[in-house]
């Protein structure tokens, strides 16, 4: 039987330090005893993970089917164009974003939006093959989706670091102002124009200010306490 | 078995009751709504037939035996015929969150370590009343396979009954008709502010205490037992505010929630209960312990009888009824009521703290059960729950928690050690 000598308490004899305050529990007469059962189990229990399998398979099938289907009617039926492309790649495209994290705990977010990067430009590919114009597909689809891909990624691990919404905030202004400046440039370049700055000037100059405002309200703490004052809930 | 005429199809699904409604809604990856009752025997348990036990006393609480859905406009229970639940060894951290497709559906847990039984129970099938009814009745059978005679009464059920309808009513609708609905708290309270725990963690510290050591000390500041637990609990949590330093003092509230069985009649196990707030206000001035003892005195007396609950029970259930809000579809609804409880309901307390008061057993199962210990679970933001229960001589007194520092523990059983109470203390951490 041992007492925790600033609390005043009986401790439990597996208890090594008092619960209360961790004073070490020290008992000269019991220091040769070997471990004795625990009050407490040492297991730590897990939640189950949930079995999503079978949803996962269920949409599969469903895209599968509807896949395989479009091409068989596209091949033998309706035959004017190649347009189960379109159905074809729509159907990746929610396969891409739906099973993967059913079939995967805790995927990370990360990875998920990558791999739908991936499969958006895989579809305009298609869109290309569809249309027998890779032209567009290559000046302008294939860099503003991976423009909009390395935005969003950036983006995402921003968010995961920082936990400040201002910096957020401040994130999103900037890279809205970098793709309108991306889109109007490769636009521009698309056309075989000189590139210059039109409309996208005035995005960056509207972004540029918010942006700065915010920075500067980041940076001073006094500000940033009045705001938080003011606009509390 | 030909059924009696007029005898109505088996109910095989249930609404959510008032209060069962918030805790799905509340429902995190890392959180639960989910308490734990547990049983300490004489004798170690033996698992096969502790499960022989659950599988017999199971259907005869059919409200238990069952799984959440989720509707167009509100989620509902429904019956549960998958195999389960199993019982399981112990875990070193109780009350960790219950997916509700996890465990085969089952929204219950029953654990074993050594002697300890212990049921974890989501709080959307019932409330700690409820729970105890199965818990016991399970106790009972568990202790007939051990050989021993163990007769029905107090809170053991027979099992060979038919469930009475009325175990499985919500009893807030039968009671919710005052003509006037009190406003509910508004202020904020003081928050407690921790060092969180890493996922999965949950901090236990059990006081076991003699009862009749606290009834004269209650008896002493011409208190009740739980006026005066609640009194000491506003006291360490003074203290722990003028520790903090804070610029600005907020008000102190408990969240304690109050068996509405003891007043209006009712043979429901579902969830029947409703909050009260005890407080003090520093900011009002300096309080010494006596003086909290009379706030806390005057507040229970003038506010837990059956007017003022009848009024609160009608508050509750004017939102829940209110045409236009049980025409918004679900999604909605839990995105509100989530934002809701965060910014208000969390708010109004500081900590909860439930007293079940003394639990009573048929004579021929005292010489098996040591005593009961209850946990509130997991609270939903960084504070403290407490929870006390009494059996025979044995008041023990349960703090859960996530956070890493146990100020608020230590100030209350010290204090009770200043009252000349005699403390032992067991714990996870």
């Amino acid at each position: 039987m041992s007492y925790c000598v600033n609390c005043g308490v009986e401790l439990d004899r597996a208890v090594k330090k008092c619960p209360l305050c961790r004073t070490p529990v020290i008992n000269p007469n019991e220091l040769q005893k070997e471990k004795e059962n625990t009050t407490f189990p040492e297991k730590i229990g897990t939640v189950e993970p949930v079995k999503r399998k079978d949803f996962a398979i269920l949409i599969s099938v469903i895209l599968a089917c509807t896949a395989v289907s479009c091409v068989l009617l596209n091949y033998f039926i309706w035959t004017p164009n190649k347009w189960s492309l379109l159905v074809v790649g729509f159907c990746g495209i929610l396969w891409v974003a739906s099973v993967p994290p059913l079939l995967k705990e805790n995927m990370k977010l990360r990875v998920l939006t990558l791999i739908n990067g991936i499969m958006v430009c895989i579809y305009l590919a298609l869109i290309g093959m569809f249309t027998d114009s890779f032209d567009w597909v290559l000046e302008l689809g294939m860099p503003i989706a991976l423009i909009v891909l390395i935005l969003t990624e950036i983006f995402l691990s921003i968010a995961k670091h920082m936990k400040s919404i201002l910096v957020r905030i401040i994130t999103i202004f900037t890279e809205i102002a970098v793709l309108c400046i991306a889109i109007e440039l490769l636009i521009e370049h698309a056309n075989l124009q000189k590139l210059a700055l039109h409309w996208s000037s005035i995005v960056l100059t509207v972004c540029g200010v918010i942006v700065i405002a915010l920075i500067t309200m980041l940076s001073r703490r006094r500000m940033r306490n009045e705001i938080q004052r003011r606009f509390h809930l | 078995m030909k059924k009696a005429k007029g005898e109505k199809e088996e109910k095989n699904w249930y609404r959510l009751d008032l209060s069962a409604i918030v805790f799905p809604t509340l429902q995190r990856q890392d959180f639960s709504s989910v308490y734990r009752l547990s049983a300490l025997l004489k004798e170690d348990v033996v698992p096969d037939k502790l499960q022989l036990a659950l599988d017999r006393v199971l259907p005869r609480f059919p409200s238990y035996k069952v799984a959440i859905r989720t509707g167009v406009f509100w989620r509902y229970l429904e019956t549960n015929k998958r195999p389960g639940p199993f019982v399981q060894e112990d875990i070193k951290n109780p009350c960790m969150p219950m997916p509700f497709r996890a465990n085969n559906r089952y929204l219950v847990r029953l654990y074993y370590y050594g002697k300890r039984v212990s049921l974890e129970v989501h709080h959307s099938l019932g409330d700690g009343t409820g729970g105890m009814y199965l818990l016991h009745t399970l106790l009972a059978e568990y202790l007939r396979l051990q050989g021993h005679p163990i007769t029905l009464g107090q809170m053991v059920k027979d099992i060979n009954e038919k469930p009475d309808p009325e175990e499985t009513e919500d009893a807030y609708i039968r009671y919710a008709n005052a003509e006037v609905r009190p406003d509910r708290p508004k202020e904020k309270a003081y928050l407690i502010r921790g060092t969180a725990e890493p996922f999965y963690t949950l901090n236990m510290i059990i006081g076991i205490l003699s009862a009749r050591e606290v009834y004269q000390v209650a008896k002493h500041y011409n208190a009740s037992v739980t006026e005066y637990l609640n009194s000491v609990m506003l006291y360490a949590l003074l203290q722990k505010q003028e520790q903090e330093k804070p610029k600005k003092k907020r008000p102190i509230a408990i969240a304690m929630p109050v068996n509405l069985r003891r007043f209006f009649p009712t043979k429901s196990l579902r969830n029947f209960i409703s909050m009260v707030y005890p407080g003090i206000d520093p900011r009002l001035g300096t309080y010494t312990f006596e003086e909290i003892v009379t706030q806390v005195h005057h507040y229970m007396r003038y506010y837990i009888n059956n007017k003022f609950l009848r009024g609160d029970i009608t508050t509750n259930a004017a939102t829940q009824q209110n045409p236009l809000i049980r025409i918004i579809p679900l999604f909605i609804k839990d995105r509100v009521v989530r934002q809701f409880y965060k910014m208000v309901q969390d708010k109004s307390s500081t900590v909860g703290l439930t007293n079940m008061g003394v639990l009573q057993v048929p004579e021929n199962m005292i010489p098996w059960i040591e005593r009961f210990d209850i946990c509130m679970g997991q609270p939903f933001s960084r504070r403290t729950n407490c929870s006390i229960v009494t059996y025979q001589d044995q008041m023990t007194i349960t703090f859960a928690s996530s956070i890493y520092e146990s100020d608020v523990e230590r100030l209350f059983f010290t204090k009770l050690v200043k009252d000349g109470i005699h403390v032992k203390l067991e714990s996870n951490r």
